[in-house]
């Protein structure tokens, strides 16, 4: 941990994709035990900085610290192992998989890879076994898909899909959860429940950054905001000083009040 | 023997037969589904393993053994050499040609395996000369049983038990175990897996170990059958075809299905049909892969995909 408490801290990141500059010089950071959020206008680069958080981009130039080690480059899956855990907004990752086989293989990374062990069901891999079930029945509950449990994912409904996304990334008992846009998409009472599950993981003490569009949720949920555009950071702030920043309603919320009218 | 004890046997030895055509064609779907790759060159895999496991098993002594590898062992010594062998080929493929494949289209996988199908072709007839038939001695018990009044080859039966216990292990892997879960969600999304914590290249080396592994040992009991080792041994992969497409390419369930029709339809259409249609056995497979095909596209079990319009 830092000497500041900041739990993951980005640097100067660069990311363009030819000569598209997807993130210009891009500086985070997150505090733990908090829940920040990443808005701006589609396109600001917000999931592309997700992707270069969690590895699965790779940046031309920056730094990018997770509990003061450099994580830079490293595998999505070496990223992942560290704990740090991501949802997608394209909730339909393994359309086969029943949401009970989806948060089993969750569970992965927190038992030993031998296939032996876990084949023989023996000692610690018994152990491991009953820790891993307990765990999956309790994200179960807790982000209420107990009724689709043993359906596959292709045969939910959207929200349902948000849900067994965020439970699978809950399973793998993360520090810090990365959410890209668990809202959109979504009626007012799923979204209600994505609320409530958010402040129970903040209650659970999870690092919590946020990517989404649904900017009453934003103010409300966020004790700290970081606003994108164009690639570039245009502000940050808490939510009030975020609602009074000039530059960010002329961006975005302007933009965004308009829309909505 | 009377006609309902003759149908009982052309059931039973076809569910034998079947038995060893699943086995394969498991190998081919765990490939499928956790790489994507579409491993045209799968018949190779069993070429190759059958002659490596004649290398070190050697012919049965007799006259019609003329061939005989320079490095004849015992058994125990012989089949774990074999599975090292293999082991070894299977983890040689994946670093240098597949690992480069992960996440990319079918289509370029397909053309990739269509390349190494000739290169493997290739390299076994250089190494083995290719020609002549080399029998095989026997791995497994052989000789004649029956079971109730119904006669059965000892090596049938032997390769049943096998390929049942291998299908079993399988099943449980991909439904039990966590690390056959993780596997399955790379079949889903090979992107978006990676953030379980599940290492690509571990899933890929998995994948083309098993490949090669199953693939051996569908070469070598067909080849204890009777057959022996030979080039011949390559046309498996148009069984493989047959079996993945009636059973449906990503299921590993499919593969038991698929195997056990076309095996048990085979020895009932070449049963039946030899008064009436002379040669109707080297169409029959086609027919029923046509006519699975247009009923149900994605095969008997396979996964119809889902989308949202």
């Amino acid at each position: 941990m830092t000497e500041n408490g900041n739990v993951l801290i980005g640097k100067d990141i660069h990311l363009n994709f030819g000569g598209i500059k997807a993130l210009d010089g891009v500086d985070f950071t997150v505090e733990r035990g908090k829940i920040v959020s990443i808005i701006g206008p589609n396109g600001a680069g917000k999931t592309c900085l997700v992707n270069s958080i969690t590895g699965y981009y790779h940046p031309q130039r920056g730094r990018i610290l997770y509990r003061d080690k450099d994580i830079f480059g490293l595998k999505p899956h070496k990223i992942a192992r560290l704990g740090i855990s991501r949802t997608f907004q394209d909730p339909t990752t393994y359309p086969s998989m029943t949401a009970l086989d989806i948060l089993l293989a969750g569970r992965y990374m927190h038992t030993r890879a031998n296939m032996l062990h876990s084949m023989a069901y023996f000692g610690r891999s018994k152990r491991e076994e009953l820790e891993s079930r307990r765990i999956v029945e309790e994200t179960i509950t807790f982000t209420h898909i107990e009724d689709v449990r043993k359906l596959p994912l292709a045969t939910m409904s959207y929200g349902q899909r948000k849900q067994v996304e965020i439970a699978r990334a809950l399973v793998m008992e993360p520090k810090v959860i990365i959410l890209d846009e668990p809202m959109s998409g979504l009626d007012d009472s799923m979204k209600e429940i994505v609320t409530e599950l958010i402040l129970d993981m903040h209650d659970r003490g999870m690092t919590i950054v946020l990517i989404e569009h649904d900017i009453q949720a934003v103010m409300e949920l966020s004790h700290f905001i970081v606003v994108l555009d164009y690639g570039e950071k245009i502000a940050e702030g808490t939510p009030n000083e975020i609602s009074r920043n000039e530059r960010v309603t002329e961006a975005y919320l302007g933009g965004w009040s308009s829309a909505q009218q | 023997m009377d006609a309902g004890t003759n149908l009982l046997y052309l059931v039973v030895s076809g569910i034998m037969v079947g038995s060893i055509y699943s086995l394969i064609g498991m190998g081919f779907v765990i490939t499928y589904r956790t790489t994507n790759v579409f491993n045209i060159a799968y018949g190779q895999f069993a070429v190759l393993g059958a002659f490596i496991a004649w290398s070190f098993i050697g012919s049965p002594p007799g006259p019609s053994a003329s061939l005989q590898p320079v490095t004849r062992l015992i058994l125990p010594l012989a089949i774990p050499l074999t599975v090292i062998c293999v082991i070894v080929f299977g983890l040689l493929v994946e670093r240098l040609l597949f690992r480069r494949m992960i996440g990319k289209p079918v289509f370029v996988t397909f053309m990739l395996g269509l390349g190494l199908l000739v290169l493997l072709r290739g390299l076994i007839m250089l190494m083995w000369g290719g020609g002549g038939l080399r029998a095989l001695a026997p791995t497994i018990p052989v000789g004649s049983m029956t079971i109730g009044n119904i006669p059965i080859r000892k090596e049938l039966f032997w390769s049943f038990g096998l390929a049942l216990f291998g299908a079993l292990a399988f099943l449980f892997f991909f439904k039990k175990t966590r690390l056959g879960l993780a596997m399955r969600a790379i079949y889903d999304n090979q992107i978006a897996a990676r953030c379980l914590g599940v290492s690509a290249r571990l899933n890929s080396q998995i994948a083309w170990v098993l490949c090669a592994l199953i693939a051996t040992a569908g070469g070598v009991l067909i080849a204890v059958g009777g057959t022996g080792v030979s080039m011949g041994l390559e046309n498996l992969v148009l069984v493989v075809l047959a079996v993945v497409l009636i059973g449906g390419l990503d299921s590993l369930l499919g593969s038991v299905v698929g195997g056990l029709i076309l095996a048990i339809g085979n020895n009932l259409a070449i049963y039946y049909s030899a008064n009436y249609i002379p040669g109707f056995d080297s169409i029959f497979k086609m027919i029923l892969i046509l006519l699975i095909l247009l009923i149900r596209p994605h095969g008997l079990m396979g996964t119809k995909p889902i989308e949202r319009v």
